[in-house]
């Protein structure tokens, strides 16, 4: 099985290669979307061919899911905002076709895809040549015990390398203020929005978004011993709320903007409050106790996915409103880039 | 192989055929309704055949579950979604046409 095993691995790269080639040649930018998209899910695939569960989960939630959202709703944005710049100007282009994107010279795109191929070939080169079992494997399996969870990617995530996940609830904490900053705390007010009254789209919103947040805990919970945890858990969130968001539903407009904003600092937060909890008493930064790592990981996780969910959400909202008031105020949103 | 590996072989590919069906009928095709039409079909008939051939493989009732949720939840959202899609192309106005489809694949 060995022999069918490399060529669907091979199969598989080609076809990364080609949808990435695809999406950043394709003549509209439309199509440049889906084909991201496509790759996002291709390569989750190829995550979990390289034994990766965890990434691939996120790589589907997010790179194909959430940001396929955010890439085809800025898009909408685009065209809207062109459609009526061309109503008043009567610009000479095809009055149809979405947006158009200029063509790249060919000569950059080719020494890059020759230097890809060189990078790619010295890469491999390097990682055949590793020891086996080298790095920091046996290092994390030997502390395996200590750690308070019994899958490994959540032990170095949430408790060897903690400070690199703190960090990086961090960095989405800082997207979420660089949006802001770009177009204003805006879709966040406590209005009905106009929303979806149709009975069937009504009816799926309702049964899969008390699912979605059932199976979101459920991912939260399974990080402890199998793929898992709270992205991915964060990311279901976020989606639930998005769902929501498009459908219109009168419960996501209740939040007060004070409670958007406790959610959008509160993963950070509590994982800086435990982290230096423990300082006084002599531990590192970020060091659980031993004996009830297991639960304090717990406790982190859970604030980190309600925050992570909260903050993707954030982000929809954001654009989303600020493209749908660009398109209501014809060109006022030029201003706002 | 077994028996149970022979009929994860046998739905897996009728599976697979439904698929292949589905990307035709997409590519091929005139208008949008049709297109729907297919990628539906590929959704629901292909993945549930492949869900049934997996069951075979399933070493426990709560895998064989997780099997059949994914199933129904696929189908949930294939079917919704292309009721949004067809409404959405009908409140613009696109009735099935029955001739060539104009808007390319440039």
């Amino acid at each position: 099985m060995a022999g069918a095993d490399i060529l669907f691995d091979l199969l598989l790269a080609a076809f990364l290669v080609l949808l990435a080639w695809r999406a950043l040649a394709a003549p509209q930018l439309y199509q440049a979307a889906i084909f991201f998209i496509a790759f996002g899910l291709a390569m989750a695939l190829a995550w979990t061919r390289m034994g990766a569960p965890d990434v691939a989960l996120a790589e589907a939630a997010i790179g194909a899911g959430l940001l396929g959202v955010l890439l085809i709703d800025s898009l909408a944005a685009f065209t809207r905002g062109r459609r009526s710049g061309e109503a008043k100007t009567k610009a000479d282009s095809p009055a149809d076709g979405p947006a158009k994107v200029r063509r790249m010279p060919r000569a950059p795109i080719v020494f890059a895809f020759a230097a890809g191929i060189v990078f790619t070939a010295a890469w491999t080169i390097a990682v055949l040549r590793m020891p086996d079992g080298g790095g920091l494997t046996a290092a994390a399996d030997a502390a395996m015990g200590e750690s308070g969870v019994a899958h490994p990617v959540t032990a170095v995530l949430l408790n060897f390398r903690g400070y690199d996940t703190w960090l990086e609830v961090g960095v989405l904490l800082l997207a979420m203020l660089g949006i802001f900053c770009a177009v204003g705390k805006t879709g966040f007010e406590r209005e009905r929005r106009p929303g979806d009254t149709d009975p069937l789209i009504n009816w799926l919103v309702r049964a899969l978004v008390p699912l979605m947040v059932l199976v979101s805990g459920y991912i939260l919970w399974l990080g402890k011993t199998a793929p898992g945890g709270a992205f991915q858990s964060g990311v279901i969130l976020g989606a639930a709320g998005i769902l929501l968001r498009i459908a219109g539903f009168r419960a996501f407009g209740l939040l007060p903007v004070w409670a958007w904003k406790a959610g959008l600092v509160f993963g950070f937060a509590v994982f800086l409050a435990i982290g230096t909890a423990a300082l006084p008493a002599g531990r590192a930064f970020l060091e659980y106790p031993a004996e009830t790592a297991g639960a304090w990981i717990l406790i982190v996780e859970a604030a980190c996915a309600l925050s992570i969910g909260f903050t993707l959400l954030a982000f929809f909202v954001c654009l989303n409103a600020a493209s749908e008031r660009g398109a209501g105020g014809e060109g006022e949103h030029r201003t706002m880039n | 192989m077994s028996a149970a590996d022979w009929a994860t072989v046998v739905f897996g590919t009728a599976g697979a055929f439904f698929f292949l069906g589905g990307t035709l009928g997409l590519l091929r095709f005139p208008d949008l309704f049709s297109r729907l039409h297919a990628l539906t079909k590929a959704d629901n008939l292909g993945l549930g055949l492949i869900v049934v051939g997996l069951l075979f493989q399933a070493d426990s009732i709560a895998v064989g579950l997780k099997l059949l949720l994914i199933w129904s939840l696929a189908l949930l959202a294939s079917s919704s979604a292309c009721y949004a899609i067809g409404r959405h192309a009908l409140e613009r106005s696109q009735a099935p046409t029955g001739k060539e489809a104009e808007d390319g694949r440039g």
